[in-house]
């Protein structure tokens, strides 16, 4: 099986890896600090991955994105299955009253995950196959708040968004 | 919040910290705001208070690998990483961990910090004559190497150290080639304990021996038993598997382990062994870890928790003093259903490690006021015969009883002066055993 999976130093992104690692999994791993992913490369071929390559990126500069997506499709040829995981868990309370928070907040969680599975679907379709998948948080589905920043793919994407 | 080891007894209030990687380990251990000792913890194996403190530093997070060399048959990895998770990796390379405690899920850096051992001691030595390196974060906020070559010292202060010299962060095992994960085991009954120490005498070529022993017979069926023989056996699975047995889902209430269940226990056992004296293939999970499979085992002692006492007495005391101390156990009543014996071959030159050449006798009894005037009678017979007690072990042992018989804790003591000369990392163990 090959996998993409973008936030892959997250904790939940991590545990995810591992698990299809002991699959043999082929995985192409997106994070921003390139010696997480390094540390991450090693312990997923420890555990059995077939192969595991590697894109640095600031998930917020959504102009490298088709960039990425291409990378991982060279190494992966076939994409079975793409996994966003990045997020960050903003202070809501900030986010009220500072405009600029919110701004990069929405942008990390909001715009660079539509950015993202814009790329990566039309991969897919060309493809004619794959998954994908995000995983958000559930706090936007539990209406505490009336805009909540860490939940924000749930509003937006609500079909393909689920915790 | 309230943390407790095995044992389930004692319990402290700690703050436990689960750092994220070495270098947040770095960044708590540096920082001198921290108030009050520091100790690191592992899987939560360890049974008493060796893990306890005010600042407790969970390893669970260095879970990474870093290397396999299968030309080698070395692999190195984080501290937290579990023994089964190492299984998990190794096995189908054919490779095994050469020393395997009673769980799987004694975390690699517990089992450096106890230097644990198996049931084939008497062959291959306890975990650390095993380990080619590890890395070790100073209070000072340095982190240095350590083998039996480089820094040579913090090595052997380290292995067998209880977490005292620092946080353990990395380790490279060296690993042993194995046919196969199949266990041929023989089980041989014995009708008493001199019986089941000559069985095990003659059976010294078996890799892995261990008796379980009825602490409870008495006359001449003192120390009736079962000695476990096994062997990797040449042909057989190479498949890595994790069973799934019952939960004990809550403390029961701990008249469920009182003298008749626990004799009960230990007369089906016998029966069942005796009835399977001929070599059997068994997976080595069902063999290396038989309590793995009923999670939460340790809540059948009740809320109170239990007490193992292992203590180990040299070659040339052995027989009369493990004779008078299960004679005492049996005699009070109080011993539990898992007594366990085994042979251990020569000691190493760690300074706190607790194996030496003799027999080791591991009993568990459940935590209640008049066990402990029993214990202390034990302590007596160890001294008496030369012996000592298991620090990875012990909730209760006097700083008295540590001293005399753990002749290298001055040279341990100089060595963690140079390492951690404000004693940053301390236990409740540590205190109470007059080590910090």
């Amino acid at each position: 099986m090959n996998i993409l999976l973008v936030g892959a130093t997250s904790a939940i992104a991590k545990a995810i890896s591992r698990l299809y690692s002991e699959r043999n999994a082929r995985l192409f791993l997106i994070a921003r600090n390139e010696a997480r992913l390094m540390e991450l490369s090693d312990d997923l071929t420890v555990r059995g991955a077939q192969s595991v390559d590697f894109h640095v990126m600031d998930i917020t500069d959504t102009e490298s994105h088709i960039n990425a997506v291409s990378n991982a499709k060279s190494a992966l040829e076939n994409i079975d299955l793409a996994l966003i995981c990045h997020g960050s868990l903003p202070d809501q309370e900030i986010c009220e009253s500072d405009f600029e928070q919110a701004a990069q907040e929405i942008k990390i969680n909001g715009l660079s995950v539509i950015s993202l599975c814009t790329e990566i679907s039309k991969l897919l379709k060309e493809q004619n196959s794959g998954t994908l998948a995000v995983i958000t948080s559930v706090a936007g589905d539990r209406g505490r708040h009336l805009i909540s920043f860490t939940g924000l793919p749930n509003l937006w994407y609500p079909h393909t968004c689920r915790a | 919040m309230q943390l407790h080891g095995w044992g389930r007894f004692p319990r402290k209030d700690a703050d436990l910290l689960e750092p994220s990687s070495p270098e947040s380990f770095l960044e708590i251990v540096s920082k001198k705001e921290i108030a009050g000792p520091l100790i690191a913890r592992g899987g939560g194996r360890s049974y008493g208070d060796s893990a306890l403190a005010d600042t407790v530093l969970s390893s669970r997070f260095l879970d990474s690998f870093l290397e396999i060399n299968s030309t080698n048959n070395t692999i190195r990895c984080g501290a937290g990483v579990s023994m089964d998770t190492v299984l998990k990796v190794i096995i189908p390379y054919g490779l095994f961990l050469p020393v395997l405690p009673g769980t799987k899920y004694v975390s690699v850096g517990g089992a450096v910090a106890a230097d644990i051992h198996g049931k084939n001691h008497h062959r291959d030595g306890s975990f650390c004559d095993h380990v080619e390196r590890f890395s070790l974060l100073l209070a000072s906020g340095e982190t240095i190497e350590c083998s039996s070559i480089e820094n040579k010292d913090a090595f052997q202060a380290t292995c067998g150290g209880m977490g005292l010299t620092g946080v353990i962060l990395e380790v490279t095992l060296k690993l042993e080639k194995v046919p196969s994960v199949t266990i041929k085991r023989k089980s041989i009954p014995a009708a008493n304990l001199e019986e089941c120490m000559d069985l095990i005498e003659e059976n010294e070529g078996s890799k892995h021996s261990v008796a379980w022993v009825d602490c409870l017979a008495k006359g001449e069926e003192l120390g009736r038993s079962v000695l476990h023989l096994a062997e990797h056996s040449e042909i057989g699975t190479r498949e890595y598997k994790l069973r799934k047995g019952p939960s004990i889902p809550f403390s029961t209430p701990s008249f469920l382990i009182n003298k008749f269940t626990t004799r009960l226990f230990n007369n089906s056992l016998y029966k069942l062994r005796k009835q399977t004296t001929e070599g059997r293939s068994v997976n080595y999970d069902a063999y290396f870890f038989p309590l793995d499979n009923i999670r939460n085992w340790n809540r059948l002692y009740g809320g109170k928790g239990f007490i193992q006492y292992q203590l180990v007495l040299p070659l040339e005391s052995a027989r009369t003093g493990l004779r008078e101390i299960i004679d005492c156990v049996s005699e009070s009543g109080k011993g539990s259903f898992i007594s366990v014996l085994k042979k251990f071959g020569n000691k190493n030159e760690n300074l706190l490690s607790f194996p030496i050449a003799g027999y080791t006798l591991s009993v568990d009894f459940k935590n209640e006021k008049k066990v402990f005037p029993l214990l202390k009678q034990l302590d007596e017979i160890v001294l008496a015969n030369n012996g000592r007690l298991y620090l990875a072990k012990d909730s209760r042992m006097s700083e008295d009883v540590f001293k005399a018989s753990y002749q290298s804790w001055e040279k341990f003591l100089e060595v963690k002066k140079e390492l951690d000369p404000e004693c940053r990392f301390a236990s409740l163990q540590s205190t109470r055993l007059g080590l910090t």
